[in-house]
């Protein structure tokens, strides 16, 4: 495995669980699939599209998210907005980040 | 117009490899979920530059399909190192045990050298290597399987103890191994003792000799079959306390000494038994090649359970000798 590989690996790895930390925290407002692999990119976190998808479907599974079918407009979209577990979560989850990020800063 | 339809058969194609390896009540609803994405993804430009861009983007359908799923196995990480070794060890012992099968066979058999060579690599050799991976897998599977349903909690307790002789070996290895081969081995031998029936004709100077019927004894397989399997279980049951206790201890020894010794002794008595086979089964070899049989069969069976007599001793003796020499250590 070459240096650019193994470093690419090495963040992929890193950046794992913040992502679900991002997605959930971005969907206190509904939104479909592509608005928020959009929205994730405007804000730096890059996720990849076949990561995203099955991944906002587990959450829903684990019941984090709740999810809706629009059939209003021209193209049917299913939207994904957190559930009462998930905004929960969230803020626990929230406050583990927020000390760990303080703890690691006083000694990384 | 062309175009656009081979660039909406080339979606169809993703959405049907990546649907094919979901389960069957997830497909439809991954696949509208999946068709919403790839549409939004496209937004509206159908051209077959962004088609294509955005199912690259996607990446591999057999990734994405994983991707939607809960990891399955049959045989777990944390066991597949045993596996893999308890395999070669199966498929080596296996393929030997053929080898040398075919060879002993080929002397007896009536077509060319070259026919048996073929017969025991593509006949049995293939056969037997199958039949060791199959029993291999199914035991690891089985084990995958009790673990997944009742997941035992982790218990310092059940930790083994550290082998008491040093050994590179694997204990773990080598009792399952040990398992392995005193099952298929008792069993097909329970198999044949039950099955004790044999159809034989000669041809020899125009006289026709046929025997159809019991081979051993039925009084002596009666005896027989419970006492190769009460041996079979105890010895595995000896295995696996083997196993926790990290290696033999004093009782241990004893016992295997016992339950091994007991049950050579039963055999043996059986086996020297003057009617042992029947004697229909014994005049047919008379009269056919004007031998006397029965001796000959008799003279066979003392052979053979002298070397199993000598190899069981030398067994003991090697175990006798690890144990006292570890308990000295201990001392």
């Amino acid at each position: 495995m070459d240096k650019e590989t193994l470093r690419l690996n090495l963040e992929t790895e890193l950046k794992r669980g913040v992502q679900t930390l991002a997605v959930l925290s971005l969907l206190k407002d509904k939104q479909y699939g592509y608005s928020l692999l959009e929205a994730l990119a405007l804000k730096n976190m890059n996720i990849e599209a076949g990561t995203l998808y099955p991944m906002l479907r587990r959450l829903e599974t684990q019941g984090l998210l709740e999810s809706s079918w629009d059939l209003v407009e021209a193209r049917p979209r299913k939207y994904y907005s957190l559930s009462q577990l998930g905004e929960e979560m969230l803020d626990e989850l929230m406050a583990v980040y927020k000390k760990m990020s303080k703890d690691l800063a006083l000694w990384l | 117009m062309a175009i656009g339809g081979t660039m909406n058969d080339l979606i169809e194609r993703y959405i049907y490899d990546v649907k094919r390896r979901l389960k069957e009540n997830q497909r439809s609803e991954i696949e509208k979920e999946l068709r919403m994405n790839i549409e939004d993804m496209l937004n509206g430009d159908h051209s077959e530059d962004n088609v294509k861009s955005v199912l690259l983007s996607l990446g591999s359908p057999a990734k994405l399909a994983v991707n939607y799923k809960e990891p399955q196995y049959l045989i777990s990480p944390e066991m597949f190192d045993d596996y893999i070794r308890v395999l070669t060890i199966v498929l080596i012992v296996f393929a030997s045990i053929t080898v040398i099968g075919g060879v002993v066979g080929a002397f007896f058999s009536t077509g060319s050298v070259f026919e048996s060579i073929l017969e025991v690599f593509f006949g049995s050799l293939i056969q037997s290597l199958f039949t060791g991976f199959g029993i291999t897998t199914l035991i690891f599977v089985g084990m995958e399987a009790y673990q997944k349903k009742h997941k035992p909690e982790f218990k310092l307790d059940s930790l083994p103890k550290v082998p008491k002789v040093e050994s590179r070996k694997n204990l773990r290895v080598e009792i399952i191994v040990e398992m392995i081969f005193s099952i298929v081995f008792g069993s097909i031998f329970v198999f044949l003792l039950l099955a004790n029936y044999g159809e034989f004709t000669f041809v020899l100077d125009a006289n026709t000799y046929e025997y159809t019927g019991q081979i051993i004894q039925q009084s002596v397989v009666n005896v027989f079959v419970p006492v190769v399997i009460i041996d079979m279980v105890l010895s595995n049951i000896i295995r696996i306390i083997k196993f926790k206790e990290g290696g033999y201890t004093l009782k241990l020894g004893v016992a295997y000494s016992i339950l091994e010794l007991t049950s050579l002794t039963i055999i043996t008595i059986l086996l020297l038994q003057p009617n042992l086979f029947n004697t229909g089964f014994t005049d047919l070899f008379n009269q056919a090649l004007d031998i006397d049989f029965a001796n000959t069969l008799g003279l066979t069976v003392k052979g053979i359970m002298s070397v199993v007599w000598i190899i069981v001793l030398i067994e003991q003796v090697v175990m006798w000798y690890r144990l006292i020499k570890q308990e000295k250590k201990v001392i």
